[in-house]
């Protein structure tokens, strides 16, 4: 500190008058010139204004990237220079002036408000979602329900199929009775999960209740397939109607597209596993299926093999 | 629908009304109006006379206790607060027609008005009633320490600790602030006011010497220090004798009003200690590395930044113009009233 002193007392004031004519005052070189005039230290100031020496030196030296904000210096520099002694308007004039209205800029380079998701909040959203897909649920029942009915007699066929699962029930509730089959009490329970029918023999219990009971006893491992019910309450109204049916099971989920003579999408979705798909439409179709080897294809009643159209994995089949 | 609108038609109004003087700024205007806040009142003669306005601001301040009986000069506002409801009511009324040209078309002003963080409920809402009274469609309030911040420039935005001291009237507002809120507010009720309260019953101890507010703010402004300094400054002061109860004139030094304005003093001094205590420590590092500013005409008091230096070991700075800090900060923030919202509070 001594030696620095020592250094500046020699050469500083030729040169303070020099910098003094050829530019504008700089604030720390005043403000040094005037601390060694009055024989002050760095650590006597530090001790009247409590800045620490390091940010002392950094306005001596003019280096305001060392130093807090230009509110903080320019505080800073008006009690250095009350301190010395000095007019400080000059010396305030000298500093670089706070550009206006920074303050609040930040407040407006900020992110747009996100809320914060309280318990309300987020139970609002969830209501509309819910509304939301109870919407697309019912607009795609809405669509498959008139789709499948829309190229078919005009009426639907939900009809019949109530008539056949009343008629089931009661011919499950006659069959112990009947005494048929002679039952177990776990054949008993058994019964009614049985009490399903092929496609076709669900079509005869419409028919005839009595030829039902047979068919039941006949095919003991059926399964209750509702769209196969309701498909085969379709078809024996639908094949002769119209000229190309295709009817296709799925072994396992696989994508279709059908499109008919016109360019008319008759379906384009992915088919899950154990579902069937029956169309009609003006002929020829032409199929894009996606699994090939997981799908069962039959048109006009009569099994296509897919296996000369597929590659890779991708059948293209023309169905004329 | 058109409200967007009244904002070109209307000019919006930051409002300081403190307890010594009430500042006003307008959009686009700067400050327009900084008078005290005083309201004269004159009874009309007979049995049924009313009351009316005889002056307000500057003019009224000049007739504190120099009334005659008919006419009362008030201070409506005391320790940051409403005192007398209706005048503070009737003087902000005025204050607003002086700046505020209103006609059939024009809307009434979106008014900030500053409030002390330790004002209570019923007092904000006293303060948020009389500007809606005085014509206001919109009231903000804002805390002062707040307004002083943004006032002194201080980046109140950023992750970093700020502290204000804002030595007013009526109160001294303590406020450490960081990202646009208040971390620590504090306030006592000790400011200018006391200081005059303080030297008027020093004088009267010591000298035996009544002398009124007036004067003792002059004493105050001329020679009045907080930290002994090395020059010694000496005023000629006229009063009333008590004993002889006359007017007599004697002499008083700068030291013996530090030592009248020690309890005051000690008061600020200790809130601000309190508020370094307060403080959580970050904030704390960042306020030793870059000083406590003061704002409001207390930071005006000789030394008053020297003692708090010596008590707190801090630095302490003043800031530009203290004091508008307060006004400043508070058009500013009504510049961005829209975008700017958290700053103001709630009740």
């Amino acid at each position: 500190m001594a030696d620095d002193q020592d250094n500046t007392t020699d050469n500083v004031p030729s040169e303070a008058l020099g910098n003094a004519e050829a530019q504008p005052v700089s604030v720390g070189t005043v403000l040094r010139e005037a601390r060694e005039r009055q024989g002050l230290s760095v650590d006597e100031v530090v001790s009247r204004i409590k800045f620490a020496p390091r940010q002392i030196a950094a306005l001596e030296a003019d280096d305001f990237a060392q130093l807090p904000e230009i509110a903080f210096v320019r505080g800073f520099v008006r009690s250095y220079a009350r301190l010395l002694q000095l007019d400080s308007a000059p010396l305030l004039a000298a500093l670089p002036h706070a550009p206006a209205q920074t303050v609040l800029a930040a407040a407006e380079n900020a992110l747009p408000e996100v809320p914060f998701p309280t318990d309300y909040s987020s139970r609002k959203p969830n209501i509309i979602w819910l509304a939301a897909a109870l919407v697309v649920a019912v607009a795609l029942a809405l669509f498959m329900l008139l789709n499948g009915s829309g190229s078919n007699a005009p009426s639907p066929p939900v009809e019949p199929q109530v008539k056949v699962e009343t008629l089931e029930l009661t011919s499950v509730e006659v069959l112990p009775d009947s005494a048929v089959l002679p039952v177990s009490p776990s054949g008993v329970s058994a019964v009614p999960a049985q009490a399903s029918v092929t496609p076709a023999s669900s079509v005869a219990a419409v028919i005839s209740p009595e030829v039902k009971a047979s068919v039941e006893l006949s095919a003991p491992s059926l399964r209750i397939d509702h769209s196969a019910v309701q498909a085969m309450q379709k078809k024996p109204e639908a094949v002769p109607g119209s000229a190309g049916a295709i009817r296709m099971t799925f072994d396992d989920d696989s994508w279709v597209e059908v499109t008919d003579k016109d360019g008319k999408i008759l379906l384009s979705q992915i088919n899950p596993r154990g579902s069937e798909q029956n169309l009609d439409g003006k002929a020829p179709f032409s199929l894009v299926i996606g699994r090939a080897t997981a799908v069962r294809l039959y048109y006009k009643g009569k099994q296509i093999d897919l296996v000369p159209h597929t590659k890779i994995s991708t059948a293209r089949v023309t169905l004329e | 629908m058109f409200g967007f609108l009244n904002g070109y038609f209307s000019n919006d109004l930051a409002i300081d009304l403190g307890t010594a003087n009430t500042l006003i700024w307008a959009r686009g205007q700067g400050i327009v109006l900084d008078e005290p806040s005083v309201v004269a009142i004159r009874q009309e003669g007979g049995p049924n006379g009313k009351k009316v306005i005889q002056q307000v601001g500057l003019a009224a301040k000049q007739m504190l206790g120099r009334t005659p009986g008919n006419i009362t000069a008030i201070r409506p506002m005391k320790d940051g607060v409403i005192a007398d409801f209706t005048v503070t009511e009737q003087m902000l009324k005025q204050f607003i027609r002086k700046v505020h040209k209103s006609g059939i078309f024009t809307p009434s002003p979106r008014i900030v008005i500053c409030v002390p963080c330790g004002s209570t409920q019923v007092e904000r809402r006293a303060i948020r009633e009389s500007a809606f009274g005085a014509g206001a469609r919109r009231v903000e309030l804002i805390e002062e320490p707040m307004a002083a911040a943004i006032g002194a420039d201080l980046p109140v935005e950023e992750a970093t600790g700020s502290m204000v001291v804002d030595i007013g009237g009526g109160t001294t507002e303590v406020g450490v602030i960081s990202l646009g809120g208040a971390v620590y507010s504090g306030s006592v009720r000790v400011g200018g006011d006391k200081f005059d309260e303080a030297i008027i019953n020093y004088i009267r101890r010591n000298y035996g010497m009544l002398i009124g507010e007036t004067t003792a703010e002059m004493i105050k402004k001329e020679i009045g220090s907080a930290f002994p300094g090395s020059e010694v400054r000496e005023m000629e002061v006229k009063g009333r004798n008590l004993a002889e109860g006359v007017p007599r004139s004697f002499t008083i030094s700068s030291n013996e009003i530090l030592e009248a304005l020690t309890d005051p003093l000690n008061s600020i001094v200790s809130a601000v200690k309190t508020a370094l205590e307060q403080t959580p420590p970050e904030l704390g590092a960042d306020i030793a590395s870059k000083g406590m500013v003061l704002t409001g005409g207390g930071a005006l008091l000789r030394d008053i930044d020297r003692l708090l230096m010596e008590e707190t070991g801090l630095p302490v700075l003043i800031a530009d113009d203290p004091l508008t800090c307060v006004v400043r900060g508070s058009g500013r923030a009504l510049d961005r009233m829209d975008k700017f919202s958290s700053i103001f509070t709630s009740d």
